[in-house]
Order: C-alpha cells, then structure tokens, then sequence
C-alpha cells in the first residue's frame, strides 16, 4: 500500500431530486484510490456506480446533486475537497482534465462528428498546456506562445496518439471520427484523456461498446499506461471479468452503497457479502460445465424509489435473516485489514473456488427463495401449450443420421458500399461469403465472431430478413416439405413464418410501446388466425407462465418492466406462434450478469421443454459455451471454423477462434494475462486479399497465406477449419 | 448496457402497489398527458386556446354589435367606461356618447351625455343570429335595456366607420382560428401523405418528394401569396376567398409536417420491433397501421399544434397586406388593415388591439406544441 491515495472519497451522496420523489443514487460512498493503483467498481445496471464517477469530476446531470461527503483529491500544493467547490471555479476546471481524465463508454457519442480527431485532440492539449503556463506567466503571453507553438502542439497530439497504440498517427490527426473504427475512436479519447498529464483516470465501462477482442487491446494499453505514468485508476464496468484482469481494489456496488470492498484477490476468492457470491456465481464461466444451469440472483435491482426497508440486498437474498435484515440497515463492517462488507451476518456463508467454477457448494440452489417480491414465478407446465399445431412429434424412428433441419449452402449476402444514388457504388461489402452449415434438430447451433464477421447477416438471411444474393437454405418444414427458404416467394414464407422466430438483442426497441404484454404476444396469434380475443388472452397467460412471468402483467405496457424481464416478453412472443426454429441474436448481451445467468436458464430449459432448434449468435465466447452444442466460428464474412463446442472451445485450431478465446477477459484476479495481439498490419482494404482473410493479424501467418485462399476442411469427424496450418499450429489452450 | 431507469422496474414491490400498476397499466396516451399535465406553461397555453376557441364558437353571443354595424355618429369612440354604482345601489350604466376632441391637443375624447343612464345587464337582448348556426336567438352576453346595444355602447371602442371594435374583434377571432383549423387540417392531409409515401418507400420516389418540398421552401413566402392571392377573382363570394385563401396557405404549411412524418418513419422503420412484426407475419399494411403510425400520431399532434400559429400569421398579414379576406368579412388581419395609418396609430391606438389576441393564440399554440413534444415521448 504504503503511498498516500490520490483520491479519497468519504461518504459521498448524491442524489437526484424529481417531482416523484428523490433518488439516492449515490448514498454514502467511500474509498480510496492511490497512485499506480487501479480501483475497480462493480454492480449492476442502476447501483449508482456512473453517478459516482460524475460526481467526482462534478458533472453529475440536473436534476442530481451531491448532497454529502467529500471527495479528497491530492494536488501539488496539497488537498482540495472537490464536493465543497463552486460549480464554476477554476479549480475544478483545471482538475477536470489536467488532473482527472475520462474516459466514456462510446466513444463514438464523445466525439464531435464535425471536427476531425486531430482538431479535438490539440485543443485538449492547447487548453491544458495553457492551464499548466498561465500558472507561471499571465494568460496572454500564454495564448501568444500558444499560437507560435503550434507545431509543438501538433507533435504533442501525434506523440499521444502514439503512445495509445494508434497507427500512423499523423495521418490519423486528420481523419473525421467516424472514418475510425471503435477501437481506434478509443484509443483517441484515452488519448485525450490523458492530453493534460492526469494523475487519476476515470474509466467509465471503457470497453463495454467493444469487441472482445477489441476490448482485450485496449485493456492491455490501460495497463502499459498505469506502468508508465504511475497512474491511479477507477475502472467502472458490469463485467466481473474485467475487473478480475484489471483490478487492484475491488468495490461492489448496490443500490448506492458500496456493498463490500477490498483486494481484488479476496473478493474474488473469499467474498463475504452475499451479493458478491451471487454475482461471482452467475457468470457463466470458461470453466463452467456446458449446460448446467447457472445459479441466478431472484429477481432484478429495485427501483430506487422503492429501496427496501432495511439492508437494500434483503429482498434477493438467500441468506435473508427475517426481522434483523428487512428492519436494520447494516454498518460497515472491517473484516480484515483494508476487507470490508456490509451485511448483518455474523459468519457469512463460506465461498469457494470449486473447479467446476464458482459455488457455495450448494449449486443445485437454482429456484427462487420464496420471497413475496420476486418477480420471477415459478414457469408452468407446458402442458397447454399446443394451440393449433401439436408439439414436434419426437423422431419416429431413430434414423442414425436424421435429416437436419435447415441446411444452409454457399450463402452469400453482399452489400454496396457508399452512395449508389449517383453513379456506381464505391465497393461491395462481402457482409457473408459463402458459408454453410447445417443445423440439426433440437440442438443449439452459435454463430460466434466479432462484429462485422458477418453473423448477424446470416441469420438475418435464414429470417429472411434479408434476401441473400445467392446460395440456398434448405428448410425442412413442419408438413415435411424441404423449403429453399433463400428463394421461397413472399407469399409462400408468410405460412413459414411462424415456425422459424427470432430473440432480438435489445430489449428495450424490439417491443412496441404502444401495445401491451398483451397485444404484443397476441400479436403472431392474431396475424396467424386465432381471431378469439379469449382464446389469445387464454394462450398468452400460458406463455407468460411458461417464461416466468405473471399472467396478471398482461394488461401492461413494456416500460413497466425491466431488460430482463422485457426479454422474456420478447421469448414469449417468439413462442407464441409455436416454433421449431429459434434465432436468438445476442439475446443476453444487453443484460446484467445475474439478469443473463436467468434468461440463459429459460433459455435451455424452454429447449428442452419444447424440443426447440436454436441458432445463437452471439460475440460472447463464455455464453456460447455456456449454451451450444455446436459452433461455427465466422471472420470476414467466412466460416472459418465449425465443431462441437466443447472440443472447439478446448481446443481450437484456427488461429483466430484462439485469439478470440484469449480475448475473452477470466473473472480470476490469480489467471492475469496479457493478451498481447499483433494489431492489424494494415489497413483495412476493400478489394479481399487474395489469401486467407486473417493473414494480417494472425502471428503464424507464413508466405503462403498471403497468396492463398485456404479452403474449409475437414480435419477430425465433425470438425472443420480454415487454416493451412490447422494440423500443426501449436495454439494457446485455454 | 441499458441504462434507462425503467418507471417501476420491480413492479411487484409492495411499498407503493397502487401508484406502480397505475404507472404500469398507463398507455401511451395516459403517460403524455401526464406529462404534459406537468409543463405549467403549456397547461396555461391550452387553456387560453380553449377560451379562445369557446369565444370563437359562440361569437355572437359573446359580442353585442353586428360587425359590420355602422353609425356615422359614432365614429372614433375611444373605450368607454362602464360605471357599476348608482349611488350606493350596484347598477351598472353607461351614458351615451359623442365623439369629441380635446379643444387643446385635438386628441377624440368622449363625451357623455349624462342626462341620462343607459343601465348595462347580463343576457340582455339585441339583434338576432343563429346561436352555433343553429338556434335562433337574440340573447347576449351583455348589453343593454332599452336602447339598442350598438348604439349605445362601445367597451373597445369604435373605428372611422362607427363599428364597434370589441364586437368586431369577437367575429375576427371566429374566422381568423377557423381559417388556421383549416389551413392546419388540409396541411396535415398533403403533408402526412406525403412524408408517409416518401418515408415508406424511399428511394427515387422519396427523392422527388423531398426536392420538391425544397423547391416549395425556397420560395420565399410573401410574394408567393400575394402572387396566387391576387390570381383569385375579385368578384368571387367571401366564403369563396375564405377557402381559396385556406388552401393557399396550406400548400405551404404542408413541407414542414411532411418532413416531420417522413423523418419519423426513417427511424421507426429501423426499430426492432417492426422487423419483429415482419418476422412474425404481419402484411405490410398492419405493420404500418398498427405498429409504425401509432407511435408518432403524438408527434404529428405536436406539430400540428405548431403549425397552426403559422397559419393565422399567415392569414392575419395577407389580409393586412389587403390580399387575404376583404371586408365584409371580418378577421384579424381585416381589421389590422384598418389600423394601418399614422392616424390610428397615434390618435386612435384602440384600433390596434386586434394585435393582443394574435399575440395571444400564437404564443399559446406554441407553448401547447413544446409541451406536447415533449411530453410525446416519454422515453426520451
């Protein structure tokens, strides 16, 4: 420990002040954070834990004010409470900036799209090299030097770029923010960030909007900057992972208050409060048994008007005790040395580290715990659930090999790029290229890869969504006829319809506001020919409970609800026509941790129930394993490799599917790696290359990849890679 | 991460059950009124709009005069004072008038005969119209016992021809808010059939629509009414101006709902939940009936709402430029017309008073068009 904190929070409180009522959205935080040191803070959605940081740099949003607490910042000529300065003083100014960077989780909202990167960058270093002179010299001998300086300036911006890893950075001064890809626009806001020489920086779910991989770079930079300059880190993120790579200190946030704080490797390795082993356990981890179900926290965070009586956690506890945790709200409580929780009991349950993963030792613990307030019913039998068509009858006769259901060959789905009003377009895009596969009855099937492999459009395709260019998905449809879904006339789908249906990935724009749980789920009913209002009201009661929700929230409309609970309308709907075929794309992405830990339950066991086919498309390696049977990993528009997942994921042999499972960040502090990926060695060119398409940022490319295309092969029964080198890359297990 | 804190977002908490599921239940039209309910200025805004539209309806209640009443007697009368007491005992009165001048300045001033008491009620009787163009009646608002009304009294005033200005002022407003709700109503027809095509389909069709509307925008305005308003014939009916002069200003108001409509389908089109729709079978009709249009009706209200200040501006300066209605019929721009001379101005300032109520309705349809945008959106 030993150097003095930069930062030291003291029971902060913010609070935002609405006609409603007020929200303690910050209500008594403390903690410190020291030079070279990073301090990591999790929580779920709406703990508070993004107010805090805007509180610190005095940005917090009308109607919002902090109303207690001290936030202790260390300067050159000593200490200075940032919460007892004026709005507007100058202080704070040179503060933000010069001596508290920010990084935002989009970067591409944080920059203005009309000025180039180069233009925003040297103002943040002109405004904080002025800052730094004025102290000296008076203002406008400052300016005028400014003015002389701007080659020096120039130099600054491009020595920054430089440092964060950003290519050619001369050329990159120039380049407008949206003529950046995420991972760059990143680079430059930490760029930014660090324009004024801070010594603390804020990093508010930095890598969130990311790919993993992407993340995984960035990630890495974070942590060459913290050597070089020395400086003190608040990492904030929902992703536990993240924070087990990154963290040296470790705050939980709920509802507010920090609920237990300490090293990283203790709350990793012996949490005390039982909200941190609830989140600790939901993840679904690397090391989790494929399709065992996830041990979930019940029901979602309360709305901060409704904060219960008493400790805030009690209602989703499973250690509630009754009459001390709904009364008395629990002190801090000093565990050992710098280990601290806020929980009444006295011996908290005991944590460990099982290999199977996370667990209390009791992982069977997967229903609710009875408590009045969960929201989350118990699902009913699926036994109603025919409505005109019976359940998939189980195969007749067990044929070793049966028909797959959808067989998908040669797809190909290209997309013009640039204006096509005037003239030809500028390119083609190849968004899929070629790929096939086949998805088997009953099983669960992930389209895996970052964004802009291409995933997406595939399934989009299979929905038809989208028409493909040419290729064929053949489907095998209930009355037995094999359908070319990719060529089937329009009239002809509409009957198709309700038996391939789709999970969106934002809870929030895939329901209509307009219309109730109600309407929304009625809706397929309706559009297929159940005309009766009471037979639709009748068979939505029957999905609601079939996905775990009251029948009673039919009559209301989805800003009643939560993400969590609004995917699970979603499902609802995507059942309600009876399919067989279920595209889910991302459908947990979105969500919490203990949020996605419950709709990936649902998610299995409405397969199993159902006899459901799915096709998961995901970027999220661990979820993957997590659900599916089988994998096809996409890049470039290209299936690059396909197999069960179990020895895909065990044992990968494209280079990239490697890259990708060592991007994805392990919730273990002791498991640290760096990640280390060559960048991308040029830039990214329209017309293909004629070799394979990861040639440029594979490390065992050879001269043969460039100038040859690999084909799709089969190197072990059921296994098939894109790689000339598959048989004998030595690849990183994870 | 979706960041948004949902109204109720564990709508099973026993703490506050009644106000949650009122929340929950709430449709659409419910949250923006109770939103809107809490924009006090927009409040305040509609309920000026909805006395002057029950001012508007019962016009001829409301005055006391016939509009075009003249009495070459009577001319210039500035406003007239209406004394309560008589005596002790409560009686309202007014004495008749002359119109005179201040021997000195020259200024009018009035002078008053007070020989004798013209006594002032409430529901008195007067001349005779059709009350809502159905009832025929002869009771007003006030007016007096004895004497006809019209000559006897003029609360706003009287203009060169001895009409009496408040009376004029109630019938102005009649036509002046009927012309700017039929303006509106034709301009949210073109205009939400328009942006709707042009949204809908996009492509060549939506760039046709979308030049035009710049090439409609580019003209500048004045000339462009004063150049089709003095294509109408002279010799046509009032009510006949009334509606040309109505589709005239329309064809312009309609540009800016049409981009409204139209940019509002860009964005709902690439919401989740229409291509949710599609997905799960819905022709493309249900889909834009049933799940695009409702989402923005609000926003077409709103603009609407904005649009018709526009519309009484518009008519208010065609008439005051002598394009617009022509008298007998009266509006608001027919009797700013009258007050378009330095005498007015300065000797007779009452005659400007038809500003006040233009003033009025736009600053309140405006305030009414913020509120209900904003409150419109109730996720935003």
């Amino acid at each position: 420990m030993g150097a003095e904190p930069l930062l030291s929070v003291r029971d902060l409180k913010t609070y935002f002040f609405a006609d409603e009522g007020t929200t303690r959205a910050v209500d008594g935080v403390s903690f410190d954070v020291r030079p070279g040191r990073t301090l990591g803070i999790v929580g779920e959605t709406g703990c508070g834990k993004s107010v805090t940081a805007r509180s610190i740099l005095r940005i917090v949003d009308r109607p919002g004010r902090i109303v207690g607490g001290q936030i202790l910042l260390r300067r050159d000529d000593g200490v200075v409470d940032l919460a007892a300065l004026p709005a507007k003083s100058a202080t704070l100014r040179e503060v933000r900036g010069g001596e508290i960077g920010l990084v935002f989780q989009e970067p591409m909202t944080s920059f203005s799209p009309v000025h180039t990167v180069g233009d925003q960058l040297m103002e943040a270093v002109r405004l904080h090299a002025a800052k730094k002179t004025a102290k000296k010299t008076d203002r406008k001998t400052a300016r005028k030097t400014d003015k002389r300086d701007n080659a020096a300036v120039r130099a600054r911006a491009v020595e920054l770029l430089d440092m964060v890893g950003v290519p050619r950075p001369e050329e990159r001064l120039a380049a407008y923010p949206w003529q950046l890809s995420g991972g760059l626009l990143q680079r430059a806001m930490i760029a930014m960030a660090l324009a004024g020489d801070p010594r603390l920086l804020i990093a508010d779910e930095p890598t969130t909007a990311l790919d993993v991989i992407t993340q995984a770079q960035i990630l890495d930079l974070i942590r060459d900057l913290q050597e070089h300059n020395d400086l003190g880190i608040i990492l904030i993120t929902h992703d536990l992972g993240v924070v087990a790579q990154m963290a040296d200190d470790v705050a939980v946030m709920y509802l507010g208050r920090v609920a237990e704080q300490g090293r990283a490797e203790t709350i990793f390795s012996a949490p005390r409060h039982p909200y941190t082993q609830a989140l600790l356990e939901s993840i679904p981890s690397v090391h989790h048994e494929a399709r065992m179900k996830l041990p979930t926290i019940t029901g979602g965070i309360p709305h901060p008007f409704d904060r219960p009586a008493g400790c805030a956690f009690h209602t989703r506890c499973r250690h509630t005790v009754p009459g001390v945790c709904n009364e008395k709200e629990p002190d801090r409580r000093v565990l050992a040395g710098d280990h601290e929780s806020r929980c009444h009991l006295e011996q908290p349950p005991v944590f460990t580290l099982t290999p199977t993963g996370y667990g209390t030792g009791n992982g069977e613990r997967l229903a609710d715990n009875g408590s009045a307030r969960v929201t989350v019913v118990e699902p009913t039998a699926p036994a109603l659930l025919e409505v005109a068509e019976p359940a998939p009858e189980p195969a007749a006769e067990p044929a070793p090999e049966p028909e797959p259901l959808l067989r998908v060959r040669h797809l190909v789905k290209h997309y013009a790029l640039g204006e096509r009003r005037f003239g030809r377009p500028r390119g083609t895009l190849r968004a899929v290229d070629d790929v096939g596969f086949d998805l088997r009855e009953g099983e669960t099937l992930a389209l895996v890869g970052e964004s802009g492999s291409g995933k997406t459009t595939a399934s989009r395709c299979i929905l038809r969504a989208v028409t493909p260019e040419s290729g064929d998905i053949f489907f095998r449809a209930r009355s037995g006829d094999v359908v070319n879904l990719a060529t089937v006339r329009r009239k002809d789908l509409r009957a198709l319809r309700p038996e391939i249906q789709m999970v969106f990935q934002d809870p929030y724009s895939s329901l209509n506001p307009r219309m109730t749980v109600l309407d929304i789920i009625g809706e397929p009913l309706l559009v297929n020919g159940v005309r009766s209002r009471q037979q639709r009201v009748d068979r939505v009661e029957e999905l609601l409970g079939l996905v775990g929700l009251r029948p009673e929230y039919m009559r209301r409309f989805p800003h009643a609800f939560s993400g969590g609970q609004r995917q699970r309308i979603g499902i609802a709907r995507a059942l309600a026509s009876g399919p067989r075929v279920v595209v889910a794309d991302e459908p947990v992405s979105a969500l919490d941790v203990s949020v996605q830990a419950q709709t990936l339950n649902l998610l299995m066991d409405l397969q199993e129930r159902l006899g459901l086919t799915y096709l998961f498309v995901s970027h999220d390696l661990s979820v993957v394993r997590h659900i599916a049977e089988r994998i096809c990993v996409m890049y470039a528009g290209q299936l690059v490799e396909s197999g069960p997942a179990a020895s895909v994921l065990a044992a990968p042999r494209h280079p990239y599917t490697a890259t990708l499972l060592a991007a994805v960040p392990k919730p273990d502090p002791r498991a640290r790696a760096r990640f280390d990926i060559p960048r991308a060695k040029g830039p990214e060119q329209t017309p293909r290359p004629p070799g394979c398409q990861f040639e440029r940022r594979c490390p065992h490319a050879t001269t043969r990849c460039a100038a040859e295309a690999p084909a799709l092969r089969l190197i072990s029964p059921g296994r098939e890679v894109r790689c000339h080198h598959a048989e004998d890359l030595v690849l990183p297990v994870p | 991460m979706p960041d948004s804190a949902v109204m109720a977002d564990s709508p099973a908490t026993a703490d506050s059950p009644a106000t949650t599921d009122r929340i929950s239940v709430a449709g659409q039209r419910q949250l923006i009124w109770w939103r809107f309910r809490r924009h006090r200025l927009a409040m305040a805004g509609a309920i000026v709009i909805g006395l002057f539209y029950v001012l508007a309806l019962g016009a001829d209640f409301f005055a006391y005069a016939p509009p075009n009443h003249t009495d070459g007697g009577r001319t210039y009368i500035s406003p007239q004072r209406i004394h309560l007491l008589d005596g002790a005992a409560l009686s309202p009165h007014v004495y008749p008038l002359r119109p005179g001048r201040d021997p000195e300045t020259f200024e009018p001033t009035n002078v008053e005969d007070r020989s004798r008491k013209i006594p002032v009620r409430l529901f008195a009787h007067g001349y005779e119209y059709k009350l809502l163009g159905v009832l025929p009646t002869d009771i007003h608002l006030i007016g007096t016992t004895g004497t006809p009304a019209a000559g006897a009294l003029a609360l706003l005033g009287t203009d060169e021809e001895g009409r009496d200005v408040y009376s004029r002022l109630v019938l102005a407003t009649r036509t002046s808010l009927a012309i700017g709700l039929a303006g509106v109503t034709v301009s949210v027809l073109l205009g939400a059939l328009l942006g709707g095509i042009s949204g809908y389909y996009g492509g060549f069709i939506d760039s046709i629509i979308q030049r035009t509307i710049e090439i409609v925008r580019s003209v500048p305005t004045i000339p462009l009414w004063m150049g089709l308003a003095a294509a109408l014939p002279r010799d046509w009916s009032v009510t006949r101006t009334y509606l040309a002069i109505t589709v005239i200003i329309s064809l312009i108001g309609w540009t800016e709902l049409a981009r409204v409509v139209r940019g509002r389908f860009l964005q709902v089109r690439g919401e989740d939940f229409v291509l949710a729709a599609e997905l799960v079978g819905c022709r493309p009709r249900r889909v834009i009936f049933s799940h695009m249009m409702p989402l923005f009706t609000s926003h077409i209200i709103a603009a609407t709402t904005l649009a018709l200040p526009l519309m009484i501006v518009a008519e208010t300066s065609l008439s005051f430029l002598g394009l617009g209605l022509r008298p007998p019929a009266v509006s608001w721009g027919v009797m700013l017309q009258q007050a378009q001379n330095i005498q007015s101005v300065a000797l007779s300032p009452w005659m400007l008073l038809p500003v006040v109520p233009v003033v009025a309705a736009i600053l309140a349809f405006n305030f009414v068009g913020d509120g209900l945008r904003d409150a419109a959106d109730p996720y935003s």
